[in-house]
């Protein structure tokens, strides 16, 4: 889908902590309260972008400090589009962890491995490529209203 | 990481005075209350009133506490706002906690 010139969007770029993690959600968050998106809608994407972001910082840049991350964020008619680019380690096998439900029965409740499936059960159309030594990854989040406010 | 405590008839209710429990501050807050737990042996509620916003590094923090506490002492969650609630019902831990709507019917009985 090609993006609308005139639709509005938000563009960040930053070093890869947790901190500016944390910050560049909030920044997302502002610009989601401009565009009237519904709280739903607000929560998806935050949580998502989260756990998309927090997998930079943790995998991509794993070995590197100092590694930068740019993030897109497009507001449609009906839906947010969003791009998240790193320049660090490429997906293992080139591709997306299939984000399946941790276990939790009983003793072997999991502490981690949520993030994917978060992932895959907030974003639609989610994809990623390795473009030279950037990584590419994009999904958009349906509006659950077209607007608020 | 600001958390206060108080306690009900059953044990200890710990007030998360923080918008966020994610990767930015998940281990201060295991290592804050792993410090509570040891310290009290009693069951334990989490207040989350004040977080706006959970990752998956704050569930696991969460979920590592569930651990610490063992199989006698149960760990509950109160007053969990919209974004925190739905990743709770999303990744299906509202199964593995007991989640209070509000305070009321554990104070009640505070005597």
């Amino acid at each position: 889908m090609r993006g609308d010139p005139n639709d509005p969007e938000h563009i960040a770029v930053f070093q890869a902590t947790p901190q500016n993690v944390r910050a560049a959600l909030l920044a997302v968050g502002q610009f989601l309260d401009h565009v009237r998106t519904c709280p739903e809608s607000k929560d998806d994407v935050l949580i998502s972008m989260g756990e998309v972001l927090n997998n930079v910082v943790e995998h991509a840049y794993e070995d590197a400090e100092g590694g930068q991350i740019e993030i897109h964020v497009r507001s449609s008619d009906d839906a947010l589009h969003i791009r998240v680019s790193d320049w660090g380690r490429p997906m293992p096998e080139g591709a997306l962890p299939e984000g399946q439900l941790p276990n939790q029965s009983g003793d072997v409740l999991s502490e981690g491995g949520y993030g994917w499936f978060l992932i895959r059960t907030l974003a639609r159309d989610l994809g990623y490529r390795r473009s030279g030594a950037c990584n590419v990854l994009t999904f958009i989040v349906p509006k659950k209203q077209i607007s608020v406010g | 990481m600001n958390i206060s405590f108080s306690s009900f008839a059953r044990g200890i209710i710990a007030h998360v005075n923080e918008s966020r429990i994610d990767a930015a501050c998940a281990i201060e807050f295991k290592d804050r209350m792993r410090e509570i737990i040891d310290e009290n042996n009693c069951p334990l509620v989490l207040d989350l009133a004040k977080v706006e916003f959970i990752d998956s590094s704050g569930l696991g923090a969460i979920v590592a506490l569930r651990k610490v506490l063992g199989a006698e002492r149960p760990l509950e969650l109160a007053q969990l706002s919209a974004s925190v609630a739905k990743v709770f019902r999303l990744t299906r831990l509202d199964d593995v906690f007991p989640i209070h709507a509000d305070l009321h019917g554990l104070l009640d009985h505070a005597g």
